[in-house]
């Protein structure tokens, strides 16, 4: 987390000074709003590799929750009942998947993916591409902001940090969160501890999954709109993100706080790439895959510095 | 019998759903000759299904040593990008070579972090699916890129005794692997990896060169199967080049027996399964469902033979 927090320093310090324009009241902000999806996504993320399992799905099904408000916006609900039946949409599809994975034993990894094609498929087969969310209602809700001196905060950056602190302390708190900890670190010691490691996974999907459906709700909030094709590789960007911030994929090891800073990482990259005149979606692929590695390398080379040999 | 049954089953499936298709479905079996290229379901599935097979072939290895691949399809993208746009710079076999290059060695390197840097291969080829996605992107100046070079029109209706040509490159591949498989140590040692790395290593198998040739393998594969998608386009389009192929990949390989945490693979039943998922979805096109129907069948079948088989032997099934 430490080293996270470094990098964002470093980032934003080196683009301030080499761009002009970048560093202004907006900028952190619009970092938020912009690490918004990505970063409520990748604390979901969080807990599922902090009990050992894996959750490939949270795009798709961002895209289905995303779908889901809009549909129940569509039907005549208002807005706040529709944010809040993605969230639970979202919550229901993660227990099911984690129900699915506990009673059919497929690895996670890819019991998950068939997640990430079925949601996908899903999503298609209800919207070609989106469903557009047309009510004056809804829209209030979009572009309702909170003006802090210069800087507007958008009601997505605002849940970023809602979700940071709520989902920091329930991962420190809460004992169910904490038995994943066990249970990602040995399972074994976990089972002989008296601890049911099945259910712990279960209750980790379902948490993964509400915050993928938050995600979701984020998504139709700033495009007012359900998408189907939207947030393609968001499950890619949340791992990205959780395993910057310290998280291990052996489980056993998270960190909430710094997938979240992780998440600012990247869009502070982003948007640095964009002042720079390179608007280029590829270019954004190859420095987030780019950053990524070296990650993995550091992190590669300072435990085996500090471990002294060839660990596995 | 029983027991070759049960380890080809997947052949069993493909041939049941096509005669199951030939007898409901008229005009299924139907066949002709046109411009050159037999046309009709047979030789459609031979094309469909020798892309699957070629890249679920040339993952065998890697599944056996608990790997997995899911960049795949962003490789097929970049490496049929480098065709495109190499063939309008320096011609056409240039552009191949290329391409293949750009394939073997993006493969190379995944397999050089999964060794080296201990990376899993799944995060690993995470990395790599942005990353080659990206490359894609930035070669081919974003979007479709169409070729100019007559060539690489001429060489996606170039087919031999009427049938593409990737169907025959498949044939080979398919041939040689099954060999190499059977009779070299390479099953040996990518099996051993999978079921235990650390034993694998102490006893003498360097893991370093095997796991660099065999993701270098599939990313080689990857890269004919997007070169021969962009002959047959005549263009590129770096952001749907291979979408989707990475399912398609997982699926064929379950269907064929493979168990996804390494170990046992066959390379015959890996392609009845390529055959089968195909044979799966061109049942599902016949009937008039939309390629989401299909996305989820597929979704579904992966998932559903993986909880069938780890269901404990004894219970319900």
């Amino acid at each position: 987390m430490k080293r996270v927090a470094v990098g964002l320093v470093l980032v934003v310090a080196v683009c301030g000074i080499a761009l002009p324009r970048y560093w202004s009241a907006k900028l952190w902000p619009d970092l938020l709003a912009d690490a918004a999806v990505p970063g409520v996504a990748a604390i979901g993320v969080c807990f599922v590799l902090a009990c050992g399992s894996l959750d490939l799905a949270v795009g798709s099904l961002a895209a289905c929750a995303s779908l889901v408000v809009a549909a129940a916006v569509g039907a005549g609900l208002p807005p706040s009942v529709a944010l809040a039946l993605g969230l639970v949409f979202g919550a229901a599809v993660g227990f099911g998947m984690g129900h699915l994975l506990r009673v059919t034993r497929v690895p996670a990894f890819i019991g998950t993916l068939g997640g990430l094609f079925a949601l996908r498929a899903a999503a298609l087969w209800y919207a070609e591409e989106s469903l557009a969310i047309q009510s004056p209602a809804f829209t209030e809700w979009s572009a309702w902001t909170l003006s802090v001196g210069d800087g507007r905060w958008r009601p997505a950056a605002l849940t970023l940090v809602l979700a940071t602190a709520v989902g920091a302390y329930v991962m420190h708190a809460w004992h169910v969160a904490r038995a994943a900890w066990v249970v990602g670190a040995d399972e074994q010691a976990a089972r002989q501890a008296g601890l049911d490691p099945d259910v712990v996974r279960v209750r980790m999907h379902t948490v993964s999954g509400l915050f993928g459906g938050l995600a979701g709700t984020l998504l139709a909030l700033s495009s007012s709109a359900g998408t189907s094709i939207g947030a393609n590789g968001l499950e890619l960007d949340a791992l990205a993100c959780a395993v910057v911030g310290g998280a291990s994929l052996l489980g056993g090891r998270a960190s909430v706080v710094g997938a979240v800073l992780a998440a600012l990482l990247f869009a502070a990259l982003a948007r640095g790439l964009q002042f720079a005149g390179i608007a280029d979606a590829g270019w954004g692929r190859l420095v987030a895959a780019a950053l990524l590695f070296l990650y993995l390398l550091l992190d590669r080379l300072t435990t085996r510095a500090r471990a002294g040999q060839h660990s596995p | 019998m029983k027991a070759l049954l049960r380890a080809q089953a997947a052949w069993v499936l493909c041939l049941l759903l096509w005669a199951g298709n030939a007898w409901f479905t008229p005009g299924f079996t139907a066949l002709a000759w046109q411009d050159g290229r037999l046309v009709g379901s047979l030789p459609d599935l031979l094309y469909h299904g020798s892309t699957v097979a070629l890249l679920a072939v040339c993952c065998v290895p890697l599944v056996a040593a608990a790997g997995v691949d899911l960049a795949l399809g962003a490789l097929m993208a970049w490496s049929a990008s480098v065709l495109v746009v190499g063939a309008d710079h320096w011609g056409a076999p240039v552009g191949l070579v290329l391409a293949l290059l750009v394939g073997m060695c993006a493969g190379g390197c995944t397999g050089l972090a999964i060794v080296r840097l201990r990376v899993s291969p799944l995060l690993a080829t995470l990395v790599g699916l942005s990353a080659w996605r990206g490359a894609a992107q930035l070669t081919s100046g974003g979007g479709v890129h169409h070729a100019t070079e007559p060539a690489v029109r001429a060489w996606g209706l170039w087919s031999p005794l009427g049938l593409p040509v990737l169907v025959w490159v498949t044939l080979v591949v398919v041939v040689v692997m099954h060999l190499v498989w059977t009779r070299t140590t390479l099953g040996l040692k990518c099996t051993a990896w999978g079921l235990n790395a650390r034993a694998t290593e102490w006893a003498g198998v360097s893991l370093l060169p095997l796991g660099i040739g065999i993701y270098a393998l599939s990313g080689a594969a990857a890269a004919v199967a997007g070169c021969a998608q962009a002959c047959e386009l005549g263009a590129a389009d770096a952001s749907n080049v291979g979408i989707w192929r990475e399912l398609d990949v997982l699926v064929a390989l379950v269907l064929g027996g493979a168990s996804v945490s390494g170990g046992r693979v066959s390379v015959c039943a890996t392609v009845g399964g390529a055959l089968a998922a195909e044979t799966l979805v061109m049942t599902l096109a016949w009937q008039g469902a939309s390629t989401s129907t299909a996305l989820f069948v597929r979704a579904a079948v992966l998932v559903g033979v993986l909880a069938w088989r780890a269901a404990p032997k004894g219970t319900v099934r």
